[in-house]
């Protein structure tokens, strides 16, 4: 599938996309152990969920780290500000592993005011986070409302999933890409972007397209793939033109390029695979309350329509404006049960023997 | 007979115990509190190294690639200090011998690289020579005999343009250095040489480059220092190509979690043990002193011919070093996206906006201004009193002034990134846990910078000379009366000068500040390198500029505190 514009969800496929979306992520996102399926409610009493509302609007604001596009984080801060609960949102965005590693330096050192919320693509982080009883259950009517698939052990809200795309510069190729073969085009040696293992799905997904396409990685490597420390640095060097096509993206970090007319094109795999996104209160907020209202918002409808932006992401809720409509792309999400720190270090030593390391 | 009555000191005339043992507990509190700052987190973190055995070295050498990194790091600190003598010095020479309607200006120029962080160079550069939309690669490739080439000619993704990136962003330190010993140099010999028939390039090598060999040695070693731990250029270039050196190796680990500060002490242990080598050699050629003493008497001759062609050189350097990556700056921060297009784009002021509405680096904008003047009112201070105690040859305990030495030395013997690494590793956990916090960024620059403020403070109150402070001792006065009305007064110039240049090294530093910094505790460079990781490259040039006009405001202001020479009397 080729294309610049992405499919919205049509009112009469949202039934079939819950059923999908449900579906993949029954193998993404099913409770960790019976002792994580707790039967921690996340339906509070009208009255309970007012006295959380007050005390957030006391507390006033609300800090969250989150890893995803620019766009992205404009619109859920613009929504949140502008729903007028009283509370005002600081999101700061870090790419990649440094996002985990700030939350457990603050983890470990609780006087530094960070982060009451994430927003990460590290599922095997927050699943890990919530074994180690490191998170707080949603609460909310749109938390309780939230499809039970839809949460990792219970307390990890899975969003805003999205496949990962190839986009190439259209004034430097003209013959067009549409499959991970044609960036192995000879004319393309030395002009290929790619991402560096800066977090654990950028990882699964090189681990991903090598198990899928067998030999594939050795002649990608071959072509002297230039690595980029970011989707949205890689992205931008297709649009300049510094390389011709790039291997790794989303449609987010695309769409903002095309906003501003980049020649470029993005391209959905005929078989794509691609993550969700997992947003969480940390059990070390400093602003609780304000945590707890703000993932709500995130949960819900309004908050949704502001992820998915339009035709960005998928969300798990129906009737979400603009949401990606996945029943048309033959789309796997990452199994993050499958997913083992063993397992993401071998393949890690792979990519760096063909790829060199980072 | 009764002899003249004893001046009474400020801290009274009584026992031996207030006479002596106060004043001398003052300057051993200095050296205690210098001493923390600058040697707990280099031996903690070296400490880590070497615990389990050493095991930290052998998952170093597991590192992929480490030996090229090793190899890296050493070749770029070689050549890029090399490069920046040859230039600086070259700059010097042709300082030397300006005409006088450019001569001013025109002595001040190679300065100017300096009001231009290492940060927005680099990334004016890579909007300069990145190899297939780079505006200067793309405007040679329109040269009739480069016209068949797809991409380059340059790529600035390469070892080779780290180490002439590295070595231009070097060279004006090396010129600070040896213009003021051109500067300061008789020139009798080299009028001797003149009569005896020399042309001014035999004079040059056989005179004046001897003469200088002072400025020369110490200027290498001082870029030197700064080669081998040089993170700027290998982070932002060599990302892409995969080129690596030992402070961005150390730079990565701090990106994951646990950090393993073992293995980053690891992979500082050589760069530390080279660079206390580089300042024991260097103590050992030029003696303690020398270096900063300052040769007031003038040369009656002027015998250096003035050249049109010196001034070109000067330009062409400033052109190259400083003009042309602030015009790729401005193109780009003005332009919708990096484009590789030399079209002129419709320009737009919505990088401008995006960057002035966004409170996180509006609030690090701020955060660099307030702990850059935080840290210089500290740093003036603790600077001037360390000099002071450096200048008391018989007042001070020797082992406490050689204490206050070391410690006015070792910062500068420590690459910036590994001294960051240590304090992000000694302020994240107790009994100091101030990371996360503002403190530990005016911690870490005064840590950083207190040798620099106090040799550039020595410097001055060298030059200024102890005659005034004897005289107005001999007067009655007591230290401190001294101190306050004669000898500061003296030195507010050199003072201001201190201020200003401490200010464009804090509001630029990168290194130590992307070590230290946490999410929401950031100063202008480290988000700025979020940016450019995060790929928004209008946006860094946009950062980048704004570096730029603050660095100069801080200067102005300095200079103006100090006195309208101030600026220059370092140069």
């Amino acid at each position: 599938m080729t294309q610049t514009g992405f499919p919205q969800m049509p009112d009469a496929d949202k039934r079939r996309l819950l059923k999908l979306t449900a579906g993949l992520a029954a193998s993404a996102a099913v409770p960790l152990s019976p002792a994580f399926a707790q039967a921690n409610s996340r339906n509070v009493p009208p009255a309970e969920w007012a006295r959380i509302r007050e005390a957030a609007r006391k507390e006033g604001k609300v800090i969250v780290y989150g890893t995803m596009g620019p766009a992205q984080h404009e619109r859920i801060v613009a929504a949140f500000n502008a729903a007028n609960l009283g509370i005002k949102m600081e999101l700061v965005r870090i790419v990649g592993a440094a996002l985990t590693a700030k939350v457990e330096q603050e983890r470990l050192q609780q006087n530094v005011v960070g982060a009451d919320l994430v927003l990460t693509a590290d599922i095997r982080w927050a699943g890990d986070a919530v074994k180690k009883g490191y998170l707080k259950t949603p609460v909310g009517p749109a938390a309780a409302a939230y499809p039970d698939a839809w949460l990792r052990g219970g307390q990890v809200a899975l969003m805003a999933h999205t496949p990962w795309v190839m986009h190439y510069n259209t004034n430097l190729v003209k013959n067009p890409i549409t499959s991970y073969q044609d960036l192995l085009r000879p004319e393309l040696a030395g002009r290929v972007g790619g991402v560096s293992l800066v977090a654990e799905v950028v990882t699964l997904f090189y681990k991903w397209l090598d198990e899928s396409n067998p030999g594939f990685l050795e002649k990608f490597a071959a072509q002297k793939v230039k690595m980029y420390p970011s989707t949205v640095a890689s992205a931008n060097s297709t649009a300049s033109g510094e390389v011709s096509a790039g291997v790794f993206s989303v449609i987010p970090v695309d769409n903002a390029l095309h906003a501003q007319k980049a020649p470029m094109r993005t391209v959905i795999p005929a078989q794509a695979y691609g993550f969700a996104y997992g947003s969480a209160v940390l059990g070390w907020a400093k602003n609780p309350n304000a945590a707890m209202v703000a993932q709500d918002f995130i949960m819900s409808v309004q908050g949704q329509s502001a992820v998915v932006g339009n035709g960005e992401a998928a969300s798990p809720l129906p009737n979400v404006p603009g949401a990606l409509d996945v029943s048309k792309i033959n789309l796997t999400l990452i199994d993050w049960d499958k997913v083992t720190a063993e397992s993401v270090k071998t393949f890690e030593a792979r990519w760096n023997s063909l790829f060199g390391a980072r | 007979m009764s002899g003249a009555a004893q001046p009474r000191a400020w801290w009274g005339s009584g026992g031996l115990v207030r006479r002596k043992a106060v004043p001398q507990f003052a300057w051993i509190l200095l050296a205690l509190v210098a001493g923390f700052l600058v040697l707990w987190p280099v031996v903690q973190l070296q400490l880590r190294a070497f615990v389990d055995g050493g095991s930290a070295f052998a998952r170093m050498m597991d590192l992929p690639r480490i030996g090229s990194t090793m190899q890296t790091t050493l070749v770029l600190a070689v050549l890029s200090s090399a490069l920046a003598v040859s230039i600086g010095t070259l700059l010097a020479w042709c300082a030397s011998m300006l005409p006088q309607p450019v001569r001013r200006i025109g002595e001040l120029a190679p300065l100017l690289p300096l009001v231009v962080p290492a940060v927005a160079a680099v990334t004016g550069w890579i909007f300069l020579l990145s190899p297939n939309v780079g505006y200067l690669n793309m405007m040679l490739r329109k040269l009739p005999w480069l016209e068949s080439l797809q991409e380059g000619p340059f790529n600035i993704y390469s070892v080779t343009w780290i180490i002439i990136i590295t070595g231009m962003l070097l060279s004006s330190f090396v010129y600070v250095f040896v213009f003021t010993g051109l500067k300061n140099m008789g020139q009798e010999l080299e009028a001797a040489a003149a009569a005896c028939g020399a042309s001014p390039a035999m004079r040059f090598f056989t005179i004046t480059l001897p003469l200088l060999r002072p400025s020369i040695i110490f200027a290498t070693g001082v870029v030197f220092l700064l080669g081998l731990g040089q993170f700027t250029a290998p982070l932002l270039l060599g990302r892409t190509a995969k080129i690596d050196v030992l402070t961005t190796e150390m730079f990565y680990l701090t990106e994951r979690f646990p950090v393993d500060f073992g293995l980053g002490a690891a992979l500082g242990f050589p760069i530390l043990v080279l660079g206390l080598g580089v300042v024991l050699l260097q103590k050992f050629a030029l003696g303690e002193q020398k270096r900063f003493v300052v040769v007031s008497a003038r040369s009656k001759y002027n015998i250096r011919e003035t050249r049109w062609w010196a001034a070109a050189v000067i330009g062409l350097y400033l052109l190259i070093t400083t003009v042309l990556p602030l015009m790729a700056l401005i193109y780009v921060s003005l332009s919708p996206f990096w484009s590789g297009s030399l079209v002129v784009p419709e320009l737009t002021l919505r990088h401008w906006k995006s960057v002035l509405n966004n409170v996180a680096l509006v609030n690090a904008i701020w955060t660099s201004v307030k702990v850059s003047v935080v840290g210089i009112a500290i740093l003036i201070h603790f600077g001037f009193f360390m000099a002071y105690a450096l200048l008391q040859s018989t007042r001070i305990y020797k082992p406490v002034r050689t204490a206050i030495d070391l410690f006015a030395t070792l910062p500068i013997a420590v690459p910036a990134s590994l001294m960051g690494f240590g304090l992000l590793f000694v302020y994240s956990q107790p009994p100091i846990q101030i990371y996360g916090t503002t403190a530990v960024l005016v911690v870490t620059y005064v840590t950083l910078m207190i040798g620099h403020s106090t040799r550039l403070q020595f410097t001055t109150l060298v030059a200024t000379g102890q005659e005034f402070l004897e005289a107005s001792k001999a007067s009655g006065a007591g230290p401190l009366r001294s101190l306050l009305q004669v000898m500061l007064p003296m030195c507010r110039k050199g003072i201001a000068a201190t201020a200003a240049l401490t200010f464009v090294l804090l509001f630029h530093e990168f290194s130590a500040s992307l070590m230290v910094r946490s999410a929401r505790t950031q100063v202008i460079g480290s988000v700025m390198y979020d940016v450019w990781a995060g790929g928004i490259y209008s946006e860094v040039a946009v950062l980048a500029l704004i570096m730029v006009v603050v660095t100069v405001l801080g200067v102005c202001i300095a200079g103006w505190l100090g006195g309208t020479d101030s600026a220059q009397q370092k140069g």
